[in-house]
């Protein structure tokens, strides 16, 4: 088991490195959007059972907003209650504020938004990112399955169709993990970099770079 | 996403953009008025350029008011609107029971005009009849100004090049304003196949696009990429793969 400072730390440096601000739910600003959610609730009943579903999702779904500043990370309460999910969860949000950084925040949320397909690809290589810290941090070689499941799930409204394209990304991904290379991804290679610069014991398989 | 669905993901997503996009012209466009009203303490100018813009600003949020906005001139009822065709109809009422009148009063002097010493009575006896005009006491010009200053005034039909022009205009403004998603070029690959372009292995979509997995080539992460077994991937330098 890693200690929570392990994961935290890897966090923080990742969010500095690539700006971007990362709270959780139970942090002030997390706090804030949820009383707001709150309060618009009682506009009426359809927004409430909105609200419901969407908080709800809040307690298992962790989000990053692009905002005219640094893009915000909210986790949510299960991502933050385990050192490896943080870790995991973390590193995937932080996969999303490096694709909105190097696509611009309008036109990556126009993307994500208005194209379930290019919405697949990026979810694809975020949940790459995360398995890959997995991979690093228990040497178990991850599967299709659980990654599969999530970005089929009702969260990210994909079709058969585009659930397919994610599942191909992926299987390239897992394809190179299994190679012992690190995924071609930014995220991915700077949890290698730290985690041999400031805990190299923590990685557990043998991988290249 | 029954909608999208039916429609299919390209057409569902031009319909959001054209919605939303003629959504925030209506708000721009009637903050507008209400600013050059409070500004200018006039009413906003009628003329064919305003009322397209008018018809537009409909569009997105009310069809049937579109069309009325677009064919009011030709003389049609509104569209579902039961005040406005109640009122057409008192009105038709109205106008049969002044005809009557007329008729009435043509026939036998006017009770008044013998005992009107009046200044301004003076016309309407002269008529010895109902002459609306000779008892009209507005002044025509304030009439005019008036119906200059209601919403009666702005329903007549719209010039269609125009309105044309206008729907051009918002299509681009929204294309620009918003933007499309960065599609990749349709390559006509095999959806699902996998393939090595410029040393990153790429996935081909349903809609036969071949989407980049990941955002680094293989070289940075000290791979190369190869396809074997059809799967693409960032293989070691020292793994000499089938390409």
């Amino acid at each position: 088991m890693i200690p929570m400072t392990l994961s935290r730390d890897l966090v923080a440096h990742l969010a500095t490195k690539h700006g971007a601000t990362v709270v959780s739910q139970s942090d002030g600003i997390g706090a804030a959007v949820r009383a707001l959610l709150d309060g618009a609730a009682r506009v009426s009943p359809v927004v409430d059972t909105l609200v419901d579903e969407l908080l709800s999702r809040a307690a298992r779904v962790s989000v990053t907003v692009p905002t005219p500043g640094d893009p915000l990370i909210v986790l949510s309460p299960a991502a933050v209650a385990d050192p490896l999910r943080y870790a995991m969860t973390g590193a995937h949000e932080l996969q999303h504020a490096v694709q909105i950084h190097a696509g611009g925040r309008v036109r990556t949320s126009i993307d994500y938004v208005a194209s379930p397909e290019l919405r697949a690809r990026a979810e694809a290589d975020a949940y790459a990112v995360g398995l890959w810290v997995g991979y690093l941090l228990t040497g178990l070689l991850p599967t299709l399955d659980d990654a599969l499941a999530s970005i089929a799930g009702e969260t990210y409204h994909l079709d058969a169709e585009e659930v397919a394209l994610a599942r191909g990304v992926l299987e390239s991904h897992l394809a190179t993990m299994a190679g012992g290379t690190c995924p071609p991804l930014t995220i991915a290679l700077d949890v290698l970099t730290w985690l041999r610069a400031e805990h190299p014991g923590a990685v557990v398989p043998t991988v290249r770079p | 996403m029954p909608f999208e669905s039916l429609l299919g993901p390209t057409v569902t997503t031009w319909i959001a953009h054209a919605v939303a996009a003629l959504t925030a012209f209506a708000l721009l466009y009637g903050a507008a008025k209400i600013l050059w009203t409070r500004l200018s303490g006039r009413p906003f100018p009628a003329n064919k350029v305003t009322r397209a813009l008018d018809a537009l600003a409909e569009l997105g949020t009310n069809v049937l008011g579109f069309i009325n906005k677009a064919t009011r001139g030709n003389g049609a009822p509104l569209l579902a609107n039961p005040d406005v065709q109640r009122r057409d109809a008192l009105i038709a009422e109205m106008s049969t029971a002044l005809d009557d009148l007329r008729r009435r009063v043509g026939d036998a002097p006017l009770p008044l005009v013998d005992a009107a010493g009046k200044a301004g009575a003076v016309a309407v006896s002269e008529t010895r009849g109902f002459d609306p005009a000779a008892r009209q006491t507005i002044a025509p010009d304030v009439v005019a100004a008036a119906q200059a200053a209601t919403r009666e005034s702005e329903r007549g039909s719209v010039d269609l090049a125009g309105l044309i022009g206008c729907v051009v205009i918002g299509v681009l403004a929204a294309v620009i304003a918003t933007g499309c998603p960065r599609m990749p070029p349709v390559s006509g690959c095999q959806p699902e196949a996998q393939t090595c372009i410029a040393d990153s292995p790429h996935v081909c979509s349903a809609s036969q696009r071949w989407h980049r997995a990941g955002d680094l080539q293989c070289s940075a992460v000290g791979g190369q990429c190869l396809v074997a077994g059809g799967r693409a991937y960032c293989a070691p330098l020292t793994d000499r793969g089938a390409r």
